[in-house]
């Protein structure tokens, strides 16, 4: 863009007939160029002067109003308004929001750490690795197992089955589980808020779908 | 669309922190305050200093406005008040009547009376400023003298003024700005290297 159309953009801003795009580019030009904001007095002289107005000049401009009051303003550190009361109010909102977003999360992580660390156990031991029904596996698979390599013999199921019992792999008793869940509850802030201990000596069955542990690791997580 | 939207803007920017488009809210006001302020206080420097005082006073009020009405509209109460306590604190009587600002915008009583308080400098410069001005849109081309002129003295929007002269806006746009160019040049012409051309404020 040349500087004539810079100022045919200038005297369309000075009429506020510049539309607000375009407004953007030529203010923030001519807050860098001392030069445009001349031309844009000189534009209100031209006015001031065909309407017979008083003209705020003088032989040298820097004795004019707008020089004396920009000599003024120079010491003083620039005004900024504040934000209106109700965007203070949606960012204290979202703040709020925020943070509660953040200690969810937070107990989330926790409670993730927590069963990495009750998992890792049972897959070095007597637990079957990703999550792959002990009926399914071979004899000298189970082997395998036990190294940490785990061989499914027939088509797996999705990593988030969980498996179910045959028999052959007791499941620890309910109290135990109900002791688990319950020292759980208390580690993890997400679980903390809910009745949880009411609802576990309701006797309800909560052995489907959690992670089986033997005792020793459930005191270890007290 | 209209002064109000560019000097919205331009308020928005002085609320972000950017004096320096409280500059150009000054360049563009400072001959209608002082104007203005001519109508309480008749000696023009005196004016000049109260205008000053105004636009501090509203650099500082600045972030108490929301625009609830025009820029303009705002500083002249100011400007107003700012003459009024002027006047109090010099134990003068106003000089004129209070005014409402529509009275003070089509108002040019005053003019006459004013020549009589004006430095011989002061005088001989705005005279010459006029008079260059005048011969300069005398010389323009009729679409852009025609165009200029209904901005100018009537006022009108570039799409009223696109109405009256039976053109596209653009094409209002680009004479008005043509028009204003070419009084610009022979005011340089005239006072070559003042006026802003050849001067950088300290």
């Amino acid at each position: 863009m040349n500087e004539q159309e810079h100022s045919s953009q200038l005297s369309a801003l000075f009429d506020g007939e510049l539309p607000l795009e375009q407004s953007e580019l030529v203010i923030r030009r001519a807050m860098k160029d001392p030069q445009l904001r001349f031309t844009w007095g000189r534009y209100a002289l031209i006015g001031a002067a065909m309407r017979n107005e008083p003209l705020a000049v003088h032989t040298r401009l820097r004795d004019d109003v707008a020089a004396r009051v920009a000599a003024r303003l120079s010491s003083e550190t620039p005004v900024v308004a504040s934000p209106a009361r109700g965007t203070q109010g949606e960012n204290r909102f979202q703040f709020a929001r925020g943070a509660w977003g953040m200690a969810i999360a937070a107990s989330v992580a926790v409670a993730s750490l927590l069963v990495m660390r009750i998992q890792a156990p049972q897959a070095a031991g007597t637990l079957v690795a990703a999550n792959v029904p002990a009926a399914t596996l071979a004899p000298a698979a189970l082997d395998a197992v036990t190294a940490a390599t785990p061989v499914a013999v027939e088509e797996p199921l999705p990593s988030y089955t969980t498996p179910v019992s045959d028999g052959t792999n007791a499941q620890p008793s309910n109290g135990l589980l109900v002791n688990y869940v319950v020292a759980h509850s208390e580690t993890t802030s997400a679980v903390r808020f809910s009745p949880l201990s009411t609802v576990m000596s309701a006797g309800n069955d909560l052995t489907q779908g959690t992670v089986e542990m033997t005792e020793a690791e459930i005191g270890a997580h007290r | 669309m209209g002064a109000e939207t560019g000097d919205l803007e331009l308020v928005q920017r002085v609320q972000r922190g950017e004096k320096a488009a409280f500059d150009m809210l000054v360049r563009k006001y400072q001959h209608k305050v002082v104007k203005l302020v001519m109508r309480y206080l008749r000696d023009p420097a005196d004016a000049e200093d109260v205008a000053q005082e105004a636009f501090i006073k509203a650099y500082r009020a600045l972030p108490q406005f929301r625009g609830d009405s025009a820029f303009y509209t705002w500083l002249y109460r100011i400007a107003i008040n700012t003459a009024k306590n002027a006047l109090v604190s010099r134990d003068r009587s106003p000089v004129e009547y209070d005014l409402d600002l529509q009275s003070v915008e089509e108002s040019h009583a005053m003019q006459g009376r004013l020549a009589d308080t004006e430095t011989p400098e002061r005088l001989l410069m705005t005279e010459e400023i006029r008079s260059t001005v005048n011969k300069a849109i005398d010389a323009l081309p009729e679409d852009l003298r025609t165009a200029i002129v209904l901005r100018e003295l009537e006022g009108l929007s570039y799409e009223e003024i696109a109405l009256a002269m039976e053109c596209p806006v653009g094409t209002v746009r680009s004479r008005i700005f043509r028009a204003r160019e070419a009084i610009d040049r022979r005011l340089s012409e005239v006072f070559e290297g003042g006026l802003g051309r050849a001067e950088v404020l300290g």
